[in-house]
């Protein structure tokens, strides 16, 4: 069976680039434009791995990644937040809201790729 | 007088009349009409007749012969005519003849009278001569046969062959029945519709005129009724008068058989008559009728002297109703006086009221007879006298002309009466009464008719019969007068004039008692009449006098002489002079002459005036007048004492306004006065240039007296050598008519010199010509001597002055430098030439002019100079000096402000000291104040500067978000692409999206770029510092430039020496070492060198990063470090680079807090330098192998 991402950007040609490149990689995706969708789905599919925009609407990255955080099943799933902001500030942030990784905007598909399978620890 | 009354005559029937007229009328103009018409057609039916006759003649022509009518023809040629005309005699055409032209006729058709002449027959002559000739006839009057009807003959001329003269005459014969019946034809109707028309119009006409009549005959009819009333009540009015008048007659026939007059009057003022008897007339020779015509016919009648008398007595007889007699004369009308008794008693009515007074006259006349001549010479006199006084008192000659003629009328009882005037050699007529009224104007000469003969004689001529008197004018054949008298009218002995009467009524001529009284009465007309020439001679006098007085320039008057010097005249001028009217004065009316002398010259003009008047002379004084507007004028005044028969003194004389003259007295009194007590000397010359005046000053300036040198020449005070000069200046004075002036130097009298300022002027006389040449000589030997002491003076001052180690100088009230010492060349680096003419602003410091300037202001405003105040002036070399400033006021004569003098002396050591002193104290102050108030803002600031973060946070995360988003889409994608996910690419394909991958990666680290500079400004640049190794950063930097330096043939080499651990941000150290590299093998060119070095000196790292490049222009070296500043070179060689690199690089050295710096040459290369600090705890490391 395999592993289900979630993938949560309101930049619809973000969310294909990733979805393409982890449905290569062999990873069922879920995609969400934006964090509230994202926080249901995750809480309705329990995805094995959630990538986070941080700016969203309604829901941002770190208010979705709190809230899984404090759910039965998703407290443990790794989640790995994508950012284009690289301030210490907002790594820290991220950190303290329950992600394990973050992955800083503009990445390479590939990396991203590399990423996800180490945090899946396969 | 009986009025018949107007006869009762019927009116007139109008309406019949006026309907019968205009029926005529109307008839007539039909006939009229009718008539016409009826000519026009017989005119028209002729003509068609001639006309056809001209045919027959025309048609029938070519079958005559000349023979034809030559003579009657031929039985033969008969036949063949009859045969020719055969076709014509048709209808009205009855007949045809031909006549010769000798009027013979020589054819008929009817063959009757052929051969026959007839003498008488004009018409052929007519017709010969070319026209056609018409006449109505009966067929035979001509000889002929057959039936004899009316006809019209035409007689037409017949041309034979190509003839133009008519061979004969061709007649033509043409019942008239027909024409007739036509002309019947054309008429007849016009003729009805004609009379139709005028019936209706006199149908329309009917009506108006039967309302017109019957107006006129109710107005007729009133006329009538009121001519008959008026009739009745005169016929009532004549039988009552001949009721009365009957009853009367009884009475009257009674009275007027008595042997005295009887008489009826009224009780009213003049007695008028009501009834007079006859007898009256016998008595005074005017008749009852008229006694009882004129009301006023008593008083006329009775004597003048008793008029009065007898008027009062009757009026109180009427007043008491008693009777009384009284005597008295009447003037009967041939002019005697009749003495008459009068009884008089009052009748009275029932009740006793006076009703009117009767009585008798009887005359007694023969009783006074003999008084009476002597009386009569008295009345006679009397009237003459009553005569004089009422013609002298005319003095008009022309009403006393007429005045004349009615006395004189009156004397004799007549009303034409006449007055020659003589006029040189003629008589001419002044006055005309009566019959005479048109004579006016008529002249006759000496001897001719009654008056020429009465001037030749100087003797009364009476004439008893005009009309039959030898002596009688042409054109007076029917005068209308018979007795004529003239009477000379004498001036002393000579004949002026003659007065003429006349008697209209014949039979009543002049007795010789009127002569006399004529006579007399002409002496005293004569002599009313010189009176009345003389007056008017003298009216035209007095009115040529009184045009003079008021046309003379000053106040004619006469005065009495008393306090008030009343006016008994005073002309209209002095109003102009005193501005009060003259009538105000005339009697003292309104006021007084002496009120308005003025009071300081009242005294003096009663005494002179009274003076002159006992010594019996005329006077003339000026004095003052106050006039109305409250101005003084001055007044000349002169008189003459005159007396009058009636010994009373009067003043006549003239007052003139002398104001301007006096005025111009005075000025001129005033000039000489200044001119004489002048300082100066005052002298003129003539045009000889020898002196005519010398005043009091030239006397003391030269020593000489008037006397003494008037009419010597002007070179009498002139050195030799100055002549010249002197006369120059006249000269131009003279001819070029102007003001000169000359400094010069005169004798005195007795030797010595005088230095003397002139100013000449011409003297110009009334017309403006120069006639000499005015000198005011001032004495200026005094002015030059002085002047000549100020000179020494002033060189000592000047030379202690300009030795003087202060700066003394002077400057004007605008702070103008009028003078300055050479002492401020020393002191502020100007000549003293280059500071005279500048303001003292120019020289003082900028920023305290404007104080220096109000602080003047205030000084000029008291008058008062200033001391030890410290100014800071510029050197000429641009440095401050300071200056201290003492100054006085310079005040002119009047004590006016006119500037300042004073001195400055150079204070800048002292105050320098002093400034250096006081600012260390004030930086100390400051510094404590600082330190406080940085304490106090700093609680704020952090506050201020928390917000600002927050702020620039939001800032940079939405830049980097919106930045780094698409860019990650592009990058992504391209990346997919070229690890061949969506097919194999061509080598195209892979190379283009290298150019999208290398692109992107450059916007992605110019977006890195600029948010690390803006975390820089936000101070938000955060350094993770720790103890780092230089030498290997560097190393690592290189190595990872390596490949970038290869590419481009590049030698990049690196030498690390000994240096200790600094302490720095690896990340930071390292972007910086990057920059740093790349940008240099960036601007170097190929095969070029790019060196780094690292190492230690003293307690920093030095790390240098050397290039062969282009080198940076040295004006562009300390823009190096700006962002966005790119080099021009860079820019020209289009090397890429967004020009924040070095701006980065030096943020993160500053972040270090080291230093960066750059040496570049032109073309030969540039040097980075960064010197940073060791870390603290640092040691040089412990291995000291040189790297590679």
């Amino acid at each position: 069976m395999r592993p289900l991402v979630l993938v949560a950007d309101d930049d619809p040609d973000i969310l294909a680039l990733v979805r393409f490149r982890l449905e290569r990689d062999g990873y069922e995706v879920l995609s969400a434009p934006d964090g509230e969708t994202a926080l249901d789905l995750a809480l309705a599919r329990t995805p094995d791995l959630a990538l986070l925009d941080v700016m969203m609407p309604r829901l941002d990255g770190y208010e979705v990644t709190r809230r899984l955080r404090e759910h039965g099943p998703t407290t443990t799933i790794p989640i790995i937040l994508l950012t284009a902001r690289v301030q210490e500030p907002d790594v820290e942030r991220g950190f303290e809201a329950g992600a394990d990784d973050y992955v800083t905007k503009p990445f390479s598909p590939q990396a991203l790729g590399e990423r996800v399978q180490a945090a899946l620890g396969r | 007088m009986t009025v018949s009354p107007p006869a009762a005559a019927r009116p007139p029937r109008l309406v019949l009349r006026f309907a019968i007229y205009s029926a005529i009328a109307l008839v007539l103009a039909w006939v009229a009409i009718f008539w016409v018409v009826r000519k026009e057609a017989e005119e028209r039916a002729r003509q068609d007749v001639a006309m056809h006759a001209t045919s027959v003649a025309t048609r029938i022509a070519p079958t005559l012969r000349d023979s034809d009518f030559a003579g009657p023809v031929t039985p033969e040629r008969q036949a063949e005519l009859d045969a020719a005309v055969e076709g014509e005699l048709l209808g009205s055409l009855i007949r045809i003849k031909l006549w010769s032209r000798g009027r013979v006729v020589t054819y008929s058709n009817d063959h009757a009278i052929i051969g026959e002449r007839l003498d008488d027959a004009s018409e052929i002559d007519g017709a010969l001569a070319g026209g056609t000739v018409q006449h109505v006839t009966t067929l035979n009057a001509e000889g002929g046969s057959g039936e004899d009807v009316k006809a019209i003959e035409s007689y037409v001329p017949v041309l034979v062959g190509e003839s133009t003269r008519p061979a004969g005459v061709l007649e033509v014969y043409e019942a008239y029945a027909p024409v007739a019946a036509e002309i019947h034809e054309t008429v007849t109707p016009i003729a009805v519709a004609l009379g139709l028309a005028l019936l209706l119009l006199y149908a329309a006409l009917f009506p108006i005129l039967r309302q017109v009549t019957r107006a006129l005959e109710n107005r007729h009819k009133g006329l009538e009724e009121h001519a008959s009333a008026l009739a009745q009540a005169l016929d009532e009015r004549r039988r009552a008068e001949v009721r009365l008048s009957h009853a009367e007659r009884n009475y009257r026939s009674l009275v007027e058989q008595l042997p005295l007059v009887m008489y009826i009057t009224r009780l009213d003022e003049t007695s008028s008559c009501i009834y007079m008897s006859p007898q009256i007339e016998e008595m005074i020779g005017y008749t009852a009728l008229e006694c009882m015509s004129d009301p006023e016919f008593f008083v006329r009648i009775l004597h003048p002297e008793d008029r009065a008398r007898t008027i009062a007595a009757h009026r109180e007889a009427y007043a008491s109703g008693e009777s009384f007699a009284i005597r008295y004369r009447m003037l009967a009308k041939d002019g005697r006086a009749v003495w008459v008794h009068d009884e008089v008693t009052i009748a009275k009515d029932q009740s006793g009221r006076p009703m009117h007074a009767q009585g008798f006259l009887v005359d007694v006349t023969p009783q006074k007879a003999a008084a009476e001549e002597l009386e009569r010479r008295h009345a006679e006199l009397g009237a003459l006298h009553e005569t004089a006084l009422l013609l002298i008192d005319e003095l008009d000659a022309q009403k006393l002309l007429e005045r004349i003629a009615v006395q004189a009328g009156e004397l004799v009882g007549t009303q034409d009466t006449y007055v020659y005037l003589r006029e040189g050699e003629e008589l001419r007529v002044a006055l005309g009464t009566g019959a005479f009224a048109g004579n006016v104007g008529r002249r006759i000469r000496k001897g001719e008719g009654l008056a020429g003969r009465v001037w030749e004689s100087a003797q009364p001529l009476a004439v008893d019969d005009y009309h039959a008197w030898e002596g009688r004018l042409p054109g007076f054949e029917s005068a209308p007068f018979h007795a004529v008298v003239g009477v000379p009218l004498r001036s002393r002995t000579e004949v002026v004039g003659v007065l003429g009467l006349a008697h209209a009524a014949p039979g009543r001529t002049f007795d010789a008692p009127e002569i006399a009284v004529l006579s007399r009465f002409a002496h005293l007309a004569s002599l009313a009449l010189e009176s009345a020439r003389l007056y008017s001679a003298a009216r035209a006098s007095e009115e040529r006098f009184r045009s003079l007085v008021s046309n003379v320039p000053g106040a004619i008057f006469r005065c009495a002489v008393d306090e008030d010097w009343t006016m008994e005249f005073i002309s209209d001028a002095i109003e102009s002079i005193s501005g009060w009217p003259a009538s105000d004065f005339m009697d003292n009316r309104v006021r007084s002459f002496a009120s308005i002398i003025h009071p300081e010259d009242a005294e003096r003009v009663q005494a002179e005036v009274g003076q002159a008047l006992r010594e019996k002379r005329g006077y003339s004084l000026e004095y003052r007048v106050i006039r109305r507007d409250g101005d003084v004028c001055w007044v000349l005044e002169r008189g003459l004492q005159a007396t009058r028969s009636n010994q009373i003194t009067y003043l006549d004389g003239a007052i003139f306004d002398i104001t301007e003259r006096r005025a111009r007295e005075e000025e001129r009194a005033r000039l000489a006065s200044i001119v004489e007590s002048s300082n100066d000397a005052i002298t003129s010359a003539a045009l000889d240039l020898c002196f005519t005046s010398w005043n009091a000053g030239a006397e003391r300036m030269f020593g000489y007296s008037a006397e003494e040198v008037a009419g010597k020449p002007i070179t009498l005070l002139m050195p030799p050598e100055r002549q010249e000069e002197a006369l120059e200046i006249l000269r131009q004075v003279v001819e070029e008519d102007r003001v000169a002036y000359l400094e010069t130097v005169r004798s005195r009298e007795g030797g010595g010199l005088v230095h003397v300022a002139f100013t000449y002027s011409p003297i110009r006389d009334s017309s403006g010509t120069v006639v000499g040449v005015s000198a005011i000589g001032q004495d200026v030997t005094e002015r030059k001597r002085a002047e000549a002491a100020i000179r020494e003076s002033e060189a000592k001052f000047r030379s202690f002055v300009e030795t003087t180690e202060e700066w003394v100088w002077a400057m004007d009230v605008d702070c103008l430098h009028t003078y300055s010492n050479p002492a401020v060349e020393r002191i502020l680096g100007y000549r003293p030439e280059e500071v005279v003419g500048r303001t003292w602003y120019e020289l003082i410091v900028e920023e305290d002019r404007e104080e220096v300037a109000l602080a003047t202001s205030a000084h000029a405003q008291g008058t008062e100079g200033w001391s030890g105040v410290v100014v800071r002036c510029l050197h000429q070399d641009g440095s401050v000096r300071h200056l201290e400033s003492t100054a006085t006021p310079v005040l002119d004569a009047a004590g006016e402000l006119v500037g300042w003098r004073g001195t400055d002396r150079d204070v800048t050591h002292r105050i320098q000291a002093e400034a250096d002193r006081e600012r260390l104290l004030a930086a100390e102050k400051e510094a404590r104040t600082a330190a406080e108030a940085a304490q106090r803002d700093l609680a704020t600031q952090n506050e201020r500067l928390r917000e600002l973060d927050r702020l620039k946070d939001e800032f940079i995360a939405l830049v980097s978000h919106e930045l780094r988003t698409p860019l990650t889409s592009i990058r992504g994608y391209t990346e997919l692409l070229l690890d061949g996910e969506a097919g194999e690419l061509t080598d195209d394909q892979r190379q283009f999206l290298g150019v999208v991958e290398r692109n992107s990666h450059r916007l992605l680290h110019l977006v890195g770029d600029l948010l690390f500079l803006a975390q820089v400004e936000a101070g938000k640049l955060v350094l993770d510092v720790g103890a780092l190794d230089l030498g290997s950063v560097a190393s690592e930097s290189v190595e990872t430039a390596r490949p970038q330096a290869e590419a481009k043939g590049i030698t990049l080499t690196l030498a690390t020496g000994p240096v200790p651990l600094i302490a720095g941000d690896r990340a930071r150290i390292a972007q910086l070492l990057d920059n740093l590299v790349s940008n240099a093998i960036k601007f170097t060119p190929e095969a070029g060198r790019v060196d780094v070095r690292v190492r230690a000196l003293r307690n920093q790292a030095i790390l240098e990063v050397r290039d062969s490049g282009m080198g940076i222009p040295a004006g562009e070296q300390e823009f190096l470090f700006q962002r966005f500043f790119r080099t021009s070179t860079a820019a020209e060689q289009a090397i890429q680079g967004t020009g924040l690199g070095l701006a980065i690089s030096k943020a993160i050295v500053d972040a270090h807090a080291g230093r960066i710096t750059v040496a570049s040459e032109e073309g030969s290369g540039t040097t980075f330098r960064v010197a940073l600090p060791l870390h603290r705890h640092a040691e040089l490391p412990e291995q000291t192998e040189v790297a590679l």
